[in-house]
């Protein structure tokens, strides 16, 4: 069972779809029944610069919709990583693209082949922020995988739909299986 | 001609200084949309501030809209996009719409919205204390600049044809039925019309360029009229101080 | 998602707000932080029948919401800091001729350029008093993406009933958020009263609303910015007639507070401390009262839902309940100046102008901080 509420944010590059994941995230936990909150970090950072976008699933009303302390990061490149990386709450977990972030020695991280898997196996890379989301879904639950499939549906343009799709399903397979991350 | 008057005319009296050529400029709005058989429910006078915005209001009987100073076609395209069946008519002065107002002008020509701009071009701001316009002669003598004007006028049937209006004219209050004839065709025009009237100001650029009696500055006002054909001869710095009159369009 | 409950940006929330309530105009200007509204009108009013426009700049946008307002439509505009500044000029038109319409602020840091993606709420004074001579609008303050929509239609309906502008000040932080929102349709929507035959600007009615026709409705309306009688023609040399005229558009807004003033108040029973909060800033109030309750503290929420006309009554209302009262606000102690014009006791300013939110710990510290 999943303790709520539970803060997520999504670290990276402005141009990484961080903000399409927040919404798709937020818009599966509704599906599900829960109370959501989404925000972004805006600004001219957001076209290549580090930046970020949050998402809160909870049980009960959301007072303060923003997030100190994320309970989950989930992060698709190295600047990103080392200024949020900080901000994790003491229990929280991180899940890293392998491709792009290197976690210093020590750092207990969750390393999915996020971009190397859209590249290989989804055939575009820049479905690997769905490889992301089907790991973060595969991993920690949070919100069930239909739910998070009608989001996908709804909120992602027809054209990138079906790598999307594919994207998703195979982070989902990473994320359940621990051993194909490191 | 007095019959159209009494029809249109609220029971007011003018604001106009005697000699002000605005009074004939009023006229000739008046007998344009009468001749038009423009739908008085459905006509609306816009104007912004300075003398030539008192033509409309408040002495024409229809709906009119005294805005802000500049903003008059900005007010317009709202009423017209929010009504399309309005008739709208802007009737305001050069500095109103070509200085504070240059941008609405221009954006306006550019989108080609269904208005028709009357401009009252005294070259001079009147109502407050004869300073200079962006459409006062070169050399003219203003309040602000007693020495006489250093920089060139805008051609305003120019600037709106830049932009892209298809239909522009421009006329001198002494030639009524030429101006009654545009403003009709600029009505007519299907998109922005733009009607510049020449229009004397015997308080404030008479009084200040030696030409205090008036028959003299309404045959000044003729004697800097040149035809675009004759303006074909000169350079562009001789028509800095003169008025090309006639039509632009397609 | 069930029936008409979406997840939606804030500023999304606002233009289905403003859809939802029968808005049939829009004219605006591209600025940071509140361009959504503009981009999701330009799409969805003009297949509601509506009319969209981009204008060249916030003054032309202020000046077409008027003249369309005129010509009978329910109109729009929403802006930030910068176009605010701009429309201070067409603010003192729309108030002196009465005219309806709606202006949505998403406040950012400023002065000037200031950071324009960053979250403030610095504008409250200037659209009270940043138009020159007297005149009063109305202006709501949404904490929520519900609130986005709710008070847009708000926003409408009292425009139309008190033919005032009226403001939705709303800030980056609840501009930008996604939360779920219900698209409901439990409202009344107020329409204008178009009677030709009364007086359009001046009433002995005891609301001192007088009918407003539109263009086009026979009235020969004269409509002007100039001080004038109640048919519209110009007195701009009378005393009396500049009393009345400044003194109707006031008095009819401010002796209606009662209808127009929303407050919301939590935990206000018992407390010995409140939170006085609005916009975004009132969310982190209430986390922060939580925890201060959880910790024992007695404290106390007021959220002003209505900032003008400002809830004097509810303010003075605290006067001798609450020991102290906190204002936590993302400028420097705007609304806090206006607060202790109303109260005797202590008012602690909360000021923070870094361009982010001001976090519950920070109101949680500052109530403790006073209590010591």
């Amino acid at each position: 069972m999943t303790e709520w509420p539970v803060g997520v944010r999504f670290g990276g590059l402005g141009g990484q779809g961080l903000i399409t994941l927040g919404a798709v995230l937020a818009e599966a936990g509704a599906l599900a029944g829960l109370r959501v909150a989404a925000s972004q970090h805006y600004g001219s950072r957001a076209r290549g610069g580090a930046t970020y976008s949050d998402v809160i699933l909870s049980a009960e009303e959301i007072d303060y919709p923003h997030i100190d302390h994320p309970d989950i990061l989930v992060v698709l490149a190295q600047q990103a990583y080392d200024l949020y990386a900080p901000t994790l709450d003491a229990k929280g977990i991180i899940l890293a693209d392998s491709f792009f972030v290197k976690p210093p020695a020590g750092h207990k991280v969750l390393q999915v082949p996020g971009t190397r898997t859209a590249i290989e196996e989804a055939g575009n890379q820049v479905s690997a922020n769905f490889v992301m989301l089907g790991a973060l879904v595969g991993f920690a639950g949070l919100v069930g995988e239909k739910d998070a499939i009608a989001a996908v549906h709804h909120l992602v343009k027809q054209r990138f739909l079906e790598v999307n799709l594919k994207a998703f399903a195979l982070g989902m397979k990473l994320g359940k299986s621990e051993d194909r991350c490191r | 001609m007095t019959r159209a008057m009494e029809h249109w005319l609220r029971t007011e009296h003018t604001a106009f200084c005697s000699g002000c050529g605005h009074g004939i400029l009023l006229g000739c709005v008046i007998r344009a949309v009468d001749e038009l058989e423009i739908d008085r429910k459905n006509l609306l006078f816009v104007s912004g501030i300075g003398c030539a915005a008192w033509i409309p209001s408040p002495n024409i009987q229809a709906d009119t809209l005294h805005t802000l100073h500049g903003r008059a076609v900005a007010y317009a395209t709202g009423a017209k996009l929010a009504n399309p069946r309005l008739t709208v008519i802007v009737v305001s002065g050069d500095g109103d719409l070509s200085s504070i107002g240059g941008n609405h002008l221009i954006h306006a020509a550019r989108r080609n919205i269904d208005l028709t701009v009357v401009c009252g071009n005294n070259q001079i701001y009147g109502m407050t204390g004869g300073q200079t316009a962006p459409s006062t002669p070169v050399g003219a003598r203003t309040a602000t600049d007693p020495q006489g004007n250093v920089y060139r006028p805008f051609d305003l049937c120019a600037v709106v044809r830049a932009a892209g209006a298809p239909y522009a004219a421009r006329w001198p209050v002494t030639r009524p039925m030429s101006l009654i004839d545009s403003i009709k065709k600029a009505v007519k025009t299907d998109g922005f019309g733009f009607v510049e009237a020449i229009s004397p100001c015997p308080t404030q650029f008479g009084r200040r360029n030696r030409l205090d009696d008036l028959t003299k500055l309404y045959d000044h006002l003729v004697g800097l009229c040149v035809t675009r054909e004759e303006a074909k001869k000169m350079k562009p710095e001789q028509l800095w101080e003169r008025f090309v009159i006639g039509e632009y369009h397609d | 998602m069930s029936g008409n409950v979406q997840i939606l940006m804030g500023n999304h929330a606002a233009a289905e707000g403003a859809l939802a309530a029968g808005c049939t105009f829009y004219a605006g200007y591209p600025i940071t932080p509140s361009s959504e509204i503009l981009e999701r009108l330009a799409e969805k009013l003009p297949a509601a029948g509506g009319a969209f426009i981009q204008m060249e700049d916030e003054l032309a946008s202020i000046s077409a919401l008027v003249g369309a307002a005129w010509a009978g439509a329910k109109s729009m505009t929403a802006t930030s800091g910068p176009g605010l500044s701009l429309m201070m000029e067409g603010l003192g038109y729309a108030a002196i001729t009465e005219t309806p319409c709606v202006i949505v602020d998403i406040q950012r840091a400023g002065p000037a350029t200031g950071q324009a993606t960053r979250v403030a709420s610095g504008d409250i004074i200037q659209v009270r008093y940043g138009s020159h001579g007297d005149y009063c609008p109305i202006a709501l303050s949404p904490w929520s993406v519900q609130e986005m929509y709710d008070l847009t239609i708000r926003a409408f309906n009292l425009a139309e009933r008190y033919r005032v502008p009226a403001f939705v000040m709303s800030d980056e932080s609840v501009g930008h958020l996604r939360e779920s929102v219900r698209l409901h349709r439990d409202f009344e929507i107020v329409e204008r009263n178009r009677d030709i035959k009364k007086p359009p600007f001046g009433t002995d009615a005891p609301d001192g609303v007088p009918p407003m026709p539109a263009f086009g409705d026979g009235a020969n309306l004269l409509v002007t910015g100039s001080t004038h009688d109640e048919w519209g023609y110009r007195r701009v040399d009378h005393p009396d007639q500049h009393t009345r005229l400044v003194g109707r558009i006031n008095k009819k807004i401010l002796d209606h507070a009662d209808d127009i003033v929303e407050v919301d108040a939590r935990f206000l029973d018992d407390a010995e401390v409140a939170v006085v909060a609005y916009g975004f800033t009132g969310r982190s109030a209430l986390a922060a009262v939580k925890r201060l309750r959880k910790e024992g503290v007695r404290a106390g929420l007021l959220r002003l839902i209505t900032l003008w006309p400002f809830p004097e009554k509810e303010i003075r209302a605290l006067d001798g309940q609450v020991e102290k009262i906190v204002v936590p606000e993302m400028n420097r102690g705007q609304v806090a100046g206006l607060v202790r014009q109303h109260v005797r006791g202590d008012v602690v300013s909360l000021c923070q102008t870094n361009g982010e939110a001001i976090e519950p710990v920070a109101i949680v510290d500052k109530v403790q901080e006073v209590l010591a």
